[in-house]
């Protein structure tokens, strides 16, 4: 006999969504490859049917003949389930090979992410991916990639993860060719576009791409210093890589690592890793001036340079150059000629802050924890309120116009806009503080609340785009105990927050 | 610190004297003239940077100001010496993508 229930159930499931018009559908949606998905897995079933009943052959009358059966059937079983049910870790672990073409072809094969419906962009992540294991990637293979992710129709999760890992892919190639800028404006993009994928409704993502997402963030946390944020992803959410290095950060925090990151540590044995694990437990003051001053000389050459460099330098930075810029400082670096001069010594701090302002203004540096300012860190400081305050009014400026138009764009441009209103939001909070980002809350919250009810209601919708708009919303009304809004916000997560 | 900053362009040395300076910028301005490859180029801490006639003479007026000389000099200066070799605590991971064997990102 048929197991009929589960099969009614997931035609079901499949079938939700369409043809209620439910506006916060939930399950799946009908689309022509969840179908033929449900299908194949009735075909499976029915496959493992026949086998049971060779087996119960088998088991009477044992002859060769029924052991070849039984094996045929078990091998159809096995593989043809494997396709169905494990095409995601499968395809990853193959993608860890190289060949992305393989893997594309494979991932179309498989009908890859049935419940979200984002074949082509699945395809395409783990061809993105299969080329970042490889390396050396060329113009015409990313191409290739942003080609196959045009003809996706659904733009959940997937689709934005895919378009996040096109750019960090163009970052790569970009910083291999020396464009630095060009790399930081790619890698900002992709980091911006990982960063929207945690705010998704689960519905609207994979388990195992927001797995990848976060071990994206993780690693360009780490290439950037941000260790703190290594503890943000959930037991969960988080790879092997992301345990080990988190493990790292627990132990340099003097706190204990939690067993399953001591495990992931030990499975992944990795030596960049354990190079970590080597480093001194605490940073040593310079010594004297000299020493300062080749710490300064380190890590403003690298600034200026558009290199990483951790918060806590970044800082330091900006405290040695108020020190050795002063006219007063027995080591000062001003020429004794020009001492005198207080134009000229405060041209110099400009100039200098100048320099620094376009690097922070991207990367950001935590100018709030200062604790004394200085001639050039007051500058800087200033330099990045203006900068970066001037840039959330026209980004908002710009949003609002578009609601009061109700001007839609393609699927890539409305994401980097998601993706890039957070950033900007975020490197203000990390900047200047939770003071400036209480200033700009009011009219943040009301134009990206109107971008998120833009890609909501009118068409083509995007719906889980736009929760994770009234996620980021409803996570700041509470944080600033604007109850109106936080009400308002879990409304419209409600509304948005199935896959249609 | 600017890539523009007037001793980089000229290729001088911050500590050059001002006939240095001006006997620097006149080979600079000649080379460009008949058009040699080596002349069209100048490196500074920010990597090989293009060089045109005007960026020269620019650069060759702004040192002739001793005060904008000194304070070029100091900018310049602000950017050279020895670097500290000491390993931070929380320094960056540059190789950090690949412990997830990911060797194009």
């Amino acid at each position: 006999m048929l197991p009929l229930a589960p099969i009614i159930l997931l035609i079901r499931l499949a079938t939700r969504g369409t043809s209620t018009g439910s506006s916060s559908g939930s399950g799946f949606s009908a689309t022509g490859r969840a179908v033929l998905w449900v299908f194949g897995v009735m075909s499976w079933v029915g496959c493992l049917l026949l086998t049971l009943a060779a087996i119960g052959d088998w088991s009477r009358e044992r002859t060769w003949e029924r052991v070849e059966i039984v094996a045929v059937f078990v091998s159809i079983d096995v593989v043809f389930g494997a396709g169905l049910f494990l095409a995601w870790p499968i395809l990853r672990a193959l993608a860890r090979r190289g060949t992305p073409k393989l893997v594309y072809y494979l991932a179309h094969a498989s009908l890859i992410f049935p419940l979200t419906g984002e074949t082509y962009a699945g395809a395409t992540l783990l061809a993105g991916i299969a080329l970042a294991h490889r390396g050396r990637v060329t113009k015409k293979e990313v191409r290739w990639l942003e080609s196959r992710l045009k003809r996706e129709q659904r733009h959940l999760g997937t689709f934005g993860a895919a378009y996040a890992l096109i750019e960090a892919l163009k970052a790569k190639r970009a910083d291999d060719k020396k464009r630095r800028l060009v790399a930081l404006e790619h890698a900002q993009r992709a980091r911006t576009l990982f960063g929207t994928l945690t705010y998704f409704s689960p519905r609207a993502i994979p388990p195992g791409v927001l797995r990848f997402a976060y071990e994206y963030l993780a690693l360009d946390d780490a290439r950037q210093a941000h260790w703190s944020a290594m503890l943000l992803a959930e037991k969960g959410q988080a790879t092997t890589v992301v345990r080990a290095l988190a493990s790292w950060v627990r132990e340099q925090a003097g706190e204990p690592a939690k067993p399953y990151e001591k495990r992931a540590r030990r499975r992944l044995a990795s030596p960049i890793v354990e190079r970590l694990f080597s480093r001194p437990k605490e940073s040593q003051p310079p010594s004297g001036a000299a020493e300062a001053h080749a710490l300064l000389i380190r890590d403003y050459d690298a600034l200026v340079r558009g290199r990483a460099v951790s918060p806590r330098s970044s800082l330091n930075v900006l405290m040695l150059l108020d020190t050795f810029l002063h006219p007063e400082y027995p080591d000062t670096l001003l020429p004794e000629d020009i001492r005198g001069d207080e134009a000229l010594v405060a041209s110099i701090h400009e100039e200098v802050a100048l320099s620094l302002r376009d690097v922070f203004a991207r990367t950001g540096v935590p100018l709030f924890a200062l604790k004394n300012i200085g001639p050039v860190s007051a500058r800087v400081y200033e330099a990045l309120e203006t900068s970066l305050l001037e840039e959330m009014q026209s980004a908002l400026d710009r949003v609002n116009e578009h609601k009061k138009l109700a001007y839609r764009r393609d699927p890539f441009a409305e994401w980097l806009e998601v993706a890039y209103l957070r950033g900007l939001y975020r490197r203000i909070e990390y900047t200047l503080g939770p003071d400036a980002l209480a200033r700009v809350w009011k009219p943040f919250a009301y134009a990206y609340c109107n971008l998120g009810v833009l890609l909501s209601e009118t068409w083509p919708r995007r719906r889980p785009l736009a929760f994770s708009v009234f996620r980021l919303l409803s996570v700041e009304a509470h944080r600033f105990q604007d109850q109106q809004q936080a009400q308002q916000q879990l409304h419209n997560m409600t509304v948005t927050s199935g896959v249609q | 610190m600017s890539p523009k900053n007037a001793f980089w362009v000229l290729g001088v040395s911050p500590d050059a004297t001002p006939g240095e300076i001006e006997r620097e910028g006149r080979k600079v301005l000649g080379l460009l003239e008949i058009g040699a490859e080596s002349a069209k180029t100048y490196t500074c801490p920010f990597g090989e940077l293009p060089r045109d006639a005007t960026m020269v003479r620019e650069a060759m007026a702004a040192l002739r100001d001793p005060k904008r000389r000194a304070k070029e000099r100091c900018l310049a200066k602000l950017g050279s010496g020895p670097r500290s070799e000491v390993e931070d605590m929380d320094a960056p991971l540059a190789d950090a993508f690949l412990i997830g064997g990911y060797r194009g990102l």
